[in-house]
């Protein structure tokens, strides 16, 4: 391997700690009274005080009470997660080991849907879910989300199931295991690497959506939106109260950003080969 | 196949079925189909051919002509289909070049799992809280970049850049691609992976110059990456929305309104549901088409 130079050793280096001075400023105003952060949050000369009360407001801020908004994230982001995978681990499964007929057919519309953008999708979607009584409700965000997820999720499963081997299937099958039991004693077991990173993006991809709960909760009462949703609305027109702001976005981005620290390799193990070529 | 098989096909398929033909397939097309009849709020009513598109081009919030044509004398906005394209064009070839750059200096970096954390710690954060990001950094106030113009004496110059109708689609932009290149670095550093240090070797005993095996063994030898961040940054471009609305909702005037916002704005607010459904007509032949050139192309070298 080629010697790396000091010179571009430092250069990386700084450009890395660059691009993270943006959210290294959201979380200092966050701590900072405003007084301090109109005179510039990277400002020490004229002494630093810790100001939190900020993150009190924002969880209790009555139009948009981001106490509230965290635990609504919660309660969409988690079977947002979970059920598209478990619809898309059998679909992939069932594509790659059987290749019914209409594999071709079905893999082509997957595909159109993972190319084309699903926010021209939201007149449809509201009318429907309105049809059908789920208008304003957080079933219609879990659903919409679910969705949009199966098509990458089931096009990652069958290329991971197609570099696992029949052999594990025919031994099973030997055994005497039934359909059911391969799937979720020797087929779950297998992906498990698969299926941590698959839930990390989709955590993350879940909990930051926007679009959707705007689309189905906004008309509601604030206390049914998600976190990500109320961070807008604190936003007033004229004057910025950027501490009530940065402490809300702070509150907002620290799930995400914990799952996505702690959980990195899977993360990026997940979207290299979500993106690999086919 | 037996029956038996094909049943348990059926049945394990099903839940995905349903999904997506019925969240997904069904209301795309009910868009397309639906954007040729006439609306009455959330009404429809009959069918009228293109009107709906023709009212489109005749509407400046989807393209303004009068501000195109005199360009460059008068500013934005040019209308949310040409900031669109606007954002496309500037936005996808910046993250692939920073993106390989970022590859490039991270490939034999000490410590380049945390330096790549690092330059992919935006992705994780929520779009709307990138566009409130962007809106701090440009604060009149309270903005890093206008504390650092006042550092070296352009004082006049400082302004919350987000208010500036000439300059604010430049500076959401850059703000997307401050948080996709992240993303890139990713696809092209695995794409650096695969190409083994011998084939530079070889090619530097036979005398190249690391600038000729850059453009002449590298960029070809990284096609299938070119073509992932290709298609997966168009995509991205088109459908940007959060960003926009939570730093400046389109605004000023909207001189950053985009294809996104313009087609929320046209169906929530107005309530001109057909001229709605023709953005997302329009949004979705674009998104797929740009896709599909691109991926013949890449197939065809």
């Amino acid at each position: 391997m080629r010697k790396r130079s000091v010179p571009a050793t430092v250069l990386t280096w700084t450009l890395a700690v660059i691009w993270i001075v943006p959210l290294i400023g959201l979380l200092a105003a966050s701590l900072r009274p405003f007084e301090e952060i109109v005179r510039g949050w990277w400002m020490i000369a004229d002494g630093v005080t810790l100001d939190l009360s900020s993150y009190w407001r924002a969880l209790t801020f009555r139009s948009a009470p981001i106490y509230h908004g965290l635990i609504n994230s919660l309660i969409i982001t988690v079977p947002s997660t979970v059920i598209p995978i478990a619809v898309a681990f059998l679909a992939g499964y069932v594509l790659s080991r059987y290749r019914p007929r209409y594999t071709t057919a079905f893999m082509g519309i997957l595909i159109l849907f993972i190319v084309m953008p699903s926010e021209a999708l939201i007149i449809p979607l509201f009318n429907t879910f309105n049809d059908i009584g789920l208008g304003g409700t957080q079933t219609a965000v879990v659903l919409v989300n679910s969705a949009r997820a199966v098509p990458w999720i089931t096009v990652f499963m069958l290329n991971y199931f197609n570099r696992v081997p029949t052999v594990f299937d025919e031994v099973a099958i030997i055994d005497g295991a039934s359909y059911g039991t391969i799937v979720t004693r020797v087929m779950v077991p297998l992906c498990v690497p698969a299926l941590i990173s698959l839930a990390v993006l989709q955590f993350v991809s879940a909990w930051n959506t926007f679009i959707w709960p705007l689309i189905f909760l906004q008309p509601t009462s604030p206390r049914n939106w998600t976190a990500v949703q109320m961070v807008p609305a604190l936003r007033g027109a004229e004057v910025v109260d950027w501490s009530l702001l940065s402490s809300a976005s702070i509150l907002v981005m620290v799930i995400p950003v914990i799952v996505f620290i702690t959980l990195h390799k899977y993360y990026v193990k997940g979207l290299v080969a979500g993106n690999e070529p086919h | 196949m037996t029956k038996r098989l094909q049943y348990r096909c059926l049945f394990s398929l099903l839940p995905a079925f349903v999904l997506v033909g019925g969240v997904l397939l069904y209301p795309a097309l009910s868009t397309i189909v639906h954007s040729f009849f006439e609306w009455d709020g959330f009404t429809r009513e009959g069918f009228v051919g293109f009107e709906n598109y023709r009212a489109l081009f005749g509407d400046r919030g989807f393209i303004n002509f009068r501000n195109l044509s005199r360009f460059p004398e008068t500013g934005p906005p040019f209308g949310a289909l040409i900031h669109s394209i606007i954002w496309t064009i500037l936005f996808v070839p910046s993250t692939m070049v920073i993106g390989l750059a970022f590859a490039a200096l991270t490939r034999t970096l000490p410590g380049k799992q945390i330096a790549k954390v690092l330059f992919l710690l935006p992705l994780s954060v929520p779009m709307v809280v990138v566009g409130i990001v962007v809106y701090f950094l440009v604060d009149a106030r309270a903005g890093l970049f206008n504390a650092l113009l006042r550092t070296v004496g352009y004082d006049h110059l400082v302004q919350t850049w987000t208010n500036n109708p000439n300059l604010v689609l430049l500076i959401l932009i850059a703000g997307s691609i401050w948080i996709f290149s992240g993303l890139t670095m990713l696809i092209y550093s695995a794409g650096l992976e695969t190409i083994p240090d011998s084939v530079a070797e070889a090619a530097e005993i036979d005398g190249a110059t690391r600038g000729q095996i850059f453009r002449h063994i590298t960029l070809p030898l990284l096609r299938t990456s070119h073509r992932t961040a290709g298609i997966l940054m168009t995509i991205w471009s088109l459908k940007v929305f959060d960003l926009v609305y939570s730093a400046t909702l389109g605004g000023p005037g909207q001189s950053s309104s985009v294809l996104g916002i313009l087609l929320y704005s046209k169906s929530f607010y107005q309530l001109r549901i057909g001229q709605g459904l023709a953005i997302a007509a329009i949004l979705t032949l674009l998104g797929v088409t740009l896709s599909v050139l691109m991926l013949l192309r890449s197939h065809k070298d």
